[in-house]
């Protein structure tokens, strides 16, 4: 597939024209396709604000936030990761205020203004920038990240490197972890 | 090895696969077993997922999501005259289920219930600000519309309906000599049930 950020750029701009011009069906699928090629990283991203129900109840909000915004904004995506982690942090708000029983307002399901901050790899865009962050990998965790991308089973994996499943879970969870301190200097330069 | 790192390697396959199988459940209490190391975990957790990219949901899944009432692209007042349409249902008939639902008994405070209903349902009264009671019991007027209200409540109303084409034309349920007269009186103070309506209508 070409780059996910074009990609997703043409489903945004395909649901506001169609939107515009009344087509809502049509809007409404552009927006539900772009919902359905993150929700899982959402539902993750909802577990970074709350748990268990809480945490459903976020995803929930999050969701409203981000069709609004697919509707009625007129900015471009350019990152979606990071869009939702900012998005989510406006929707434990939601959350917050709906169990105040305080509705929320217009003036702060459109209010974007504040940069977000989280720890996140919202750096990460194209096949071109995760290649740059596995350049801190050695070989052998850059072909467990590679194989997992390419959906090989750990099973295989294992079999192929001659490891037990274990410890491929902690060659990756190590990998992941030198990955993410990668993306946290490219990020704030430190 | 450091048994610390094999538990959470291992949590976050297990993870993984349960997120991969839609099992919220499970996602939830692998999590929550990697006690302090929870964050830490979800962050894995996320960034395994934004390597793997966004998902290509099938066309079925997206025309199913499509349609549920989060997506509804419609503003309340097309939503509010197609309930109202199909349920049969005239506004006066309306009005008054919602003044009941509301618990307002008294002409004045019916009247105003008119009122503000009639502004909603023509784009002239955001609905953004209408408490919870008002959406609850539309819902439960217009059949079963209770999460499409509030799902879409936050829509932009769009422009003015025809309808407020009524100051030149008249309108079915309202008398056009009432209102003018209404309009050349000096305003009144609301009594206690139209504070309360314009309270509920969020005025």
């Amino acid at each position: 597939m070409a780059d996910p950020s074009v990609y997703d750029a043409d489903l945004v701009r395909r649901a506001r024209v169609a939107h515009t011009a009344g087509d809502l069906r049509t809007a409404q699928n552009h927006a539900a396709e772009l919902w359905l090629r993150y929700e899982k990283q959402a539902r993750a991203i909802s577990r970074k604000r709350a748990r268990g129900d809480e945490a459903e109840e976020v995803l929930g909000h999050l969701q409203l936030r981000f069709i609004k915004w697919v509707y009625f904004r007129q900015d471009e995506p350019r990152n979606m990761i990071g869009l939702l982690n900012q998005m989510a942090s406006y929707a434990y708000g939601d959350v917050q205020r709906h169990e105040a029983s305080q509705p929320v307002t217009v003036e702060e399901i459109e209010d974007y203004r504040q940069p977000h901050t989280d720890r996140t790899l919202s750096t990460i865009l194209d096949r071109a920038e995760i290649d740059q962050l596995m350049s801190v990998l050695s070989d052998r965790e850059r072909l467990i990240i590679e194989r997992e991308l390419a959906d090989v089973t750990d099973s295989e994996v294992a079999a192929e490197l001659e490891i037990e499943p274990n410890n491929l879970h902690q060659i990756r969870w190590r990998a992941l972890k030198r990955m993410r301190e990668a993306a946290d200097q490219q990020e704030w330069g430190s | 090895m450091d048994e610390r790192e094999i538990q959470l390697g291992n949590l976050l396959a297990e993870t993984l696969v349960a997120f991969d199988e839609g099992r919220s459940a499970d996602v939830d209490r692998l999590l929550d077993s990697a006690g302090s190391d929870r964050l830490e975990l979800v962050e894995m957790v996320e960034l395994s997922l934004t390597l793997r990219g966004p998902s290509s949901p099938s066309s079925e899944a997206i025309e199913a999501l499509a349609m549920t009432p989060a997506f509804d692209a419609r503003s309340w007042p097309e939503i509010l005259t197609d309930a109202r349409h199909a349920q049969g249902l005239k506004r006066p008939a309306l009005v008054a289920a919602l003044a009941k639902h509301l618990g307002i008994v008294s002409p004045d405070g019916e009247e105003r219930v008119r009122e503000r209903y009639h502004e909603i349902e023509t784009g002239q009264l955001d609905p953004r600000r209408i408490s919870m009671a008002v959406v609850d019991a539309l819902g439960d007027i217009l059949g079963g519309m209770r999460a499409v209200l509030d799902a879409t409540r936050l829509n932009p109303i769009g422009p003015l309906s025809p309808d407020v084409s009524f100051m030149r034309d008249g309108f079915d349920d309202v008398d056009g000599m009432v209102l003018m007269d209404a309009m050349m009186a000096p305003p009144a103070e609301p009594t206690v049930d139209e504070r309360r309506v314009d309270e509920l209508f969020g005025v």
